[in-house]
This record gives C-alpha cells, sequence and structure tokens, in this order.
C-alpha cells in the first residue's frame, strides 16, 4: 500500500463521526414504542438542525401545500427516516472544509453541484416509480464525498490528479487510479462505512459512475449515476470534471423512464436547485 | 402572465401562479408553490375546477436561440460531450445541455 493511501486510510478511520442527534434518533427509530414525539424530543436538542430541516421542509423540494413550522410536522409529513437523512446531510455539509480551493476544484462549487445531484436523484425515483424515495436525496448529496475528503486530506495529490485528468481528456476516477493509486468512489464508500450508512446508500457512492451493483442495474446507484450526468448538463456548481459522461445505456432498462422525464423537468429542477442551495447556506 | 388550465391537467412540477383561497379567505395553496398531479383530487374537493400556472413559454428562462447562439454552443458542447446522442434519453441529456448553455449566452448578452 503506497503511503498516500495509508495515509488516507487512516484519516478516514479518525475522521468525525455522526452527530449524537442522530445516533439518538436512530435509537428511537429502531424502537417500536417510540412516539412521533419522543424523535421530535431528540432533534429538538440541535437546534440549529431544528431550524434547517424546517426551511428544507418549507422549501420547494418536498412540494408540500401546508406550512410545516415545527418538528412533529415535519416528521408526520416527511417521514422519521427522511427527518434523519436532513440531519446527516446537514452535518456532513458541516463537516468538510469548505476553504480547500484550487485551480479545477472548489468546495462550495462542488456542494452546489452535489445538491443538484440530490435533487434530480429523487426526481429520477420518483419518475422511476420507486414507492419510497427517502434515500435518494441524501445519497444524490454525498455520492462524491470521497472527491472532498481528497481535497481535505491529501490536497497535492489532489490537484495533481485534476491537472492529469484536465491534460489528458480523463475522468477523475482514472486520473485518480493513476496518481493516487485509488479514487473517490472507494474513499466514499469507506466514510459510508465509517458513517454506517445504509448499505444501498453505500453501494450508490460506490457505483454511482456505471449506475451498476455486482454488474447489474440497481434502482438507486442508476438514478444516481443519471443525476450525475444530468447535473453535469445543467451545469450546477462544479464537479471538478470537465466533460459531460454518457450515461450508462443499461440503466435505463431498470429506470424504465417516461419519454420527457428529464427534458420536461428542466424549469421544475431549476426551480428546487436554487431554493436548495438558498436553505442549505451554499 | 399565467396561462389557465383544469385541475386534471395538471402535471408534477408546474408551478402556481396566484394563491389559491378558499370562501373563506385561507390560503389553500400558496402563490409559486410546485404542483404535483395529487394536488388535482385535493383541490376538486374544495369545489376548485381551473388553475392559474405559470406559463413556461412566457418564462425568462426560455429564451429565443438565434443561429448564431445556436452554433456557438454546439462548438462549445463539442469540448466537453465527446459522444454522439442515440438513445432518447441522451438526447434529451444533450439537450438540456444545449439549453442551459443558450440560455446562458442570451441572458449574458442581454444584461
Amino acid at each position: 500500500m503506497n503511503t498516500v493511501i495509508q495515509h488516507i486510510t487512516k484519516n478516514i478511520r479518525e475522521f468525525k463521526t455522526l452527530p449524537t442527534v442522530y445516533t439518538r434518533l436512530t435509537e428511537v427509530m429502531a424502537d417500536s414504542r417510540s412516539t412521533i414525539q419522543d424523535a421530535a424530543d431528540v432533534i429538538s436538542s440541535d437546534q440549529a438542525a431544528v431550524t434547517k430541516i424546517l426551511n428544507v421542509a418549507n422549501s420547494p423540494l418536498y412540494g408540500l401545500s401546508a406550512r410545516v413550522d415545527n418538528v412533529n410536522k415535519a416528521i408526520f409529513l416527511l417521514g422519521f427516516n427522511e427527518v434523519k437523512n436532513l440531519i446527516i446531510a446537514i452535518s456532513i455539509l458541516d463537516m468538510f472544509d469548505r476553504k480547500n480551493v484550487n485551480t479545477y476544484f472548489n468546495p462550495v462549487e462542488f456542494w452546489k453541484f452535489s445538491i443538484g445531484v440530490g435533487i434530480i436523484s429523487r426526481h429520477i425515483g420518483k419518475e422511476a416509480g420507486v414507492a419510497n424515495v427517502d434515500n435518494f436525496f441524501l445519497t444524490g448529496i454525498i455520492h462524491g464525498i470521497g472527491k472532498l475528503f481528497l481535497a481535505q486530506h491529501a490536497p497535492t495529490e489532489f490537484l495533481k490528479t485534476l491537472e492529469f485528468a484536465y491534460d489528458n481528456e480523463l475522468s477523475l476516477r482514472e486520473a485518480e487510479r493513476k496518481i493516487i493509486g485509488t479514487n473517490h468512489t472507494i474513499i466514499g464508500e469507506l466514510l459510508a462505512e465509517h458513517w454506517k450508512l445504509p448499505v444501498p446508500m453505500k453501494n450508490a457512492i460506490r457505483n454511482y459512475p456505471t449506475g451498476m451493483v455486482n454488474q447489474v442495474p440497481e434502482v438507486l446507484a442508476a438514478s444516481v449515476h443519471v443525476a450525475y450526468c444530468v447535473t453535469q448538463a445543467m451545469e450546477f456548481g462544479n464537479s471538478g470534471e470537465r466533460i459531460i459522461e454518457k450515461p450508462n445505456p443499461l440503466v435505463w432498462q431498470i429506470l424504465k423512464l417516461r419519454t420527457g422525464a428529464l427534458r420536461d423537468s428542466f424549469e421544475d429542477i431549476t426551480a428546487k436547485y436554487e431554493q436548495a442551495i438558498s436553505v442549505f447556506s451554499l | 402572465m399565467g396561462k389557465t388550465i383544469l385541475c386534471e391537467d395538471i402535471t408534477d412540477g408546474m408551478i402556481l401562479e396566484h394563491p389559491i383561497l378558499n370562501k373563506f379567505g385561507q390560503t389553500i395553496l400558496p402563490g409559486n408553490a410546485s404542483l404535483q398531479t395529487k394536488h388535482a383530487g385535493l383541490l376538486k374537493t374544495w369545489g376548485v375546477r381551473t388553475v392559474v400556472v405559470k406559463d413556461e413559454t412566457q418564462n425568462e428562462t426560455s429564451v429565443e436561440v438565434n443561429e448564431e447562439v445556436r452554433l456557438l454552443v454546439l462548438e462549445q458542447l463539442r469540448h466537453i460531450v465527446l459522444w454522439k446522442p442515440e438513445h432518447e434519453f441522451e438526447h434529451e441529456l444533450f439537450q438540456m445541455a444545449f439549453r442551459t448553455r443558450a440560455r446562458a449566452i442570451v441572458l449574458s448578452t442581454k444584461r
């Protein structure tokens, strides 16, 4: 194992865990006797999280007609799992330094891109007929978390990688493999394990470049994969990649989208994106 | 300027032009709410038969693209889309990339 990989692996093991409010909420959700009030009490202990959850719940992202003015109502309308996912998203956004800017990569622009992937992943999941799209928004937001980790923990090697990818018209993954010896999807998967995120989420982070898990298209990974390509096309933020990737043709079989499912959502997605980046203070 | 449509014709993502009020003046749905097909049934129970939604063709984000802009966008895309659209969704993706670039160029020349 080269020294850069050793350094990265050590830093992942020692990296911040998800906040106490998340672990306590997970415990409450696992207890069948818990009520909405129990979960609301746990969340209310973190007022910063409460404010952001209410802002997101009232944004057009969820299209709720009723005003969400307290945590109980947010849980009732969005569900336990989605509220928990919002706490994860907010926590992870706060874990990373936004100052590691270089010529090719800006963390704030990358978060904007990631929010775009989250919004579009959720849209695609719904278009694909997935009954419960709770995990789609969060998975989209953290799909490329490995890039941010590299920017923060191996900035010199990451800059070399970006330069190499630009100069040679390569994807970042290919350049990372050549320069660092690993790539951001593997690092993302390790972070997902570190945070004990659900397996489908971890698989999607590892496999979003193809949308395939164990050589088979999988709906969450496929949705994030297509969302990634659409977000590049719509130029939301900046992913650190120069080219718009061609979606893997195999994912269309599992997504079974209607004609116009992407094109017709242009304005809706744009409006949701603009609201979301404001809610997340980006 | 919005357009009036029947509740049955609501599709996901349509944006409400004005708030919808009940007979007591209470807001059922606020202006700029993002509509979903499920709203159709809800509105009907309130006796609402038509709604005014934002007309996409009147939107600022919908821009007229002349030949010069079209060629410029295609030239720019040639360097970042290194594949030829074949599948219908690849065409949709390409159209979205085209629309994004064209809108940015047209709006920047207007300013």
